[in-house]
């Protein structure tokens, strides 16, 4: 069996366009969030999003979006990503474009029902000739399109692989979507608009943007002399068959799938230092999310816990490739975020060690990546600091 | 590499009478009536539980019988018109959470919607997978979609199958028909 290395990242999201952008501004504890505007009969009930911005176009497609973050790859790389694989995850496709063209009346082009064309834009991107994988699992989209990258390269399937998501979501249907169900949130200020774990939180905002890694095999890595960032150590995915769109609020499910995890890669849990929450500030997922974190770490003082949906929304597929890019970015850099609503945790959550101090990071610290979505899906991803 | 053993192989046409849980009915789109269908009829073939079954799901696009309503109520009406099960119904992955809730399995459960090639990658991952499962189901979900503004931009096609594959061979198991060699 190869192992795994992870050679760079790119991340695009409501925080800037660049890696740079989004580490300084985490650091920072700047959010991205803003006022949404409608564009259709109805206010939107829920007030603010989390939106790419660009100097040229005011609204993003999935593959606009997906091509700002290769670009910045091939930037890095010049001439290294041509025979890499492209694994790209969407929730929601081209669910923009084809409100757009319905809107107008027009007869949309076939390509908007695709789901592929976040990586056939990366690939085209990047020059590769390989043909693309388009994962399509909700809101784990961007962890099962690396974890599926890892299984190709562990059996030597492929030697480089691009993977993360890509998603472009504001629009009304897809807002609409999760507004029917109460899932977003009714803040009336955008400062408190995403705020996970915290008492008044009421729902997530809607984000979008993409998380991009290079994923390579050791072998790669002794024939190009190339320096990885970080070792992509497994992956972990259930099906909770609880409910479609509800959380068993126990965390069972959680904390079956990181169980899973650590015993595959061979880890204990003590040795885990970094925890990412899926932490996407609805009631549902704080209490199953918190409840298995406790069940696994106890009372561990040493482990910081990270939220990056506080600042960065929720960009349902894109999410969690969003969030592992963040983390290779903080791999990199040395230093981890804190969280920046530490003081507002809720009295029920306080067990867990939230933080608004940043964390240095030392060779070999492990972090826990944890993705939960529609579907009773709950993936799990396990990175080693190089 | 995981070594599976081929039990059964079903399909689901428009032709076939729908068997879809009384509490799922209106609230999924047709593709997962049909894999509802697939499943139960796989089921009874094969008189066996799905409790560790991993599901492997190659569907090319989602589900437009259900959301294509769902996008001219939001643009015609607004956004309180649209019915609380779109976020569900329409995408993708609806399928594997349907079919997994309904049959108890906790297994890894993937979605792929690579185009034509949704079955290859699919197949490819389901024998990659790392995952511990006992049996895995593959399902080929040919995507229903709409006549989108009353022109057709895709005929209802409606067709679904289904492969049930084994890692223990059993009596049911025909011994050439697993594709990949353990290594």
């Amino acid at each position: 069996m190869n192992k795994v290395y992870i050679l760079r990242s790119s991340v695009v999201s409501p925080l800037g366009n660049t890696n740079t952008d989004n580490f300084v501004n985490q650091i920072d504890g700047k959010h991205g969030i803003s006022v949404m505007e409608s564009h259709g009969v109805s206010p939107w009930k829920s007030k603010f999003c989390a939106k790419v911005t660009s100097k040229s176009k005011s609204t993003r497609t999935v593959d606009d979006i997906a091509k700002i973050a290769a670009e910045n790859l091939v930037e890095d790389f010049p001439g290294v990503l041509s025979n890499a694989r492209v694994i790209m995850g969407t929730a929601v496709g081209s669910a923009v474009e084809l409100e757009y063209e319905r809107r107008r009346n027009k007869l949309p082009d076939e390509s908007f029902f695709s789901f592929e064309k976040a990586g056939i834009s990366v690939s085209n991107t990047i020059k590769s000739s390989k043909k693309p994988i388009a994962v399509s699992t909700g809101c784990t989209a961007g962890l099962d399109a690396i974890g599926l990258a890892f299984d190709r390269l562990r059996l030597g399937f492929e030697d480089i692989v691009v993977a993360g998501a890509s998603e472009a979501t504001i629009c009304e249907i897809v807002v609409a979507s999760f507004d029917r169900i109460n899932a977003l949130s009714c803040a009336e200020n955008c400062d408190s608009a995403s705020i996970p774990f915290c008492d008044d939180r009421s729902g997530f905002v809607i984000g979008e943007g993409a998380g991009l890694v290079v994923m390579c095999t050791d072998k790669y890595i002794e024939q190009s002399g190339l320096e990885p960032i970080a070792e992509f150590l497994g992956w972990e995915s259930i099906s909770s068959n609880f409910h479609m769109t509800a959380i068993d609020q126990k965390g069972t499910d959680i904390a079956t799938s990181i169980t899973k995890l650590v015993k595959k890669c061979n880890v204990d849990p003590i040795d885990i230092k970094f925890v990412d929450t899926h932490g996407t500030s609805t009631y549902q997922n704080d209490c199953a999310e918190f409840a298995a974190l406790i069940g696994i770490f106890g009372l561990n003082p040493e482990i910081h816990v990270t939220c990056q949906k506080s600042l960065n929304g929720h960009a349902l597929g894109a999410a969690s490739a969003i969030e592992i890019a963040n983390i290779v970015e903080f791999i990199r850099n040395r230093k981890v975020p804190g969280y920046v609503n530490s003081d507002r945790v809720s009295s029920d959550f306080k067990r867990l060690p939230f933080t608004t101090k940043p964390k240095a990071v030392r060779d070999g610290d492990l972090f826990l990546k944890i993705a939960n979505g529609f579907s009773g899906i709950h993936s799990t991803g396990l990175i080693r600091a190089l | 590499m995981t070594c599976l053993y081929l039990n059964h192989f079903d399909h689901v046409s428009m032709s076939d009478n729908m068997v879809v849980p009384m509490n799922r009915k209106m609230k999924v789109d047709l593709m997962s009536e049909m894999a509802f269908t697939l499943v139960d009829k796989i089921q009874k073939a094969l008189h066996t539980e799905l409790d560790n079954t991993a599901i492997f799901v190659a569907n090319q696009y989602a589900g437009w019988t259900y959301g294509g309503p769902q996008l001219d109520a939001v643009i015609q009406g607004g956004m309180n018109k649209v019915q609380t099960f779109q976020a569900t119904a329409w995408f993708p992955a609806a399928i594997q959470g349907e079919i997994s809730i309904e049959h108890k399995t906790s297994g890894i459960a993937k979605t792929f919607s690579s185009g034509s090639w949704s079955a290859v990658h699919a197949l490819e991952a389901l024998f990659m997978s790392s995952s511990d499962f006992s049996s895995a189901l593959l399902i080929g979900a040919d995507a229903i979609t709409l006549d989108f503004q009353k022109k057709v931009c895709h005929e209802k096609l409606g067709f679904s199958s289904g492969i049930y594959w084994t890692k223990d061979k059993s009596p049911l198991c025909q011994d050439s028909c697993h594709p990949l060699d353990s290594t």
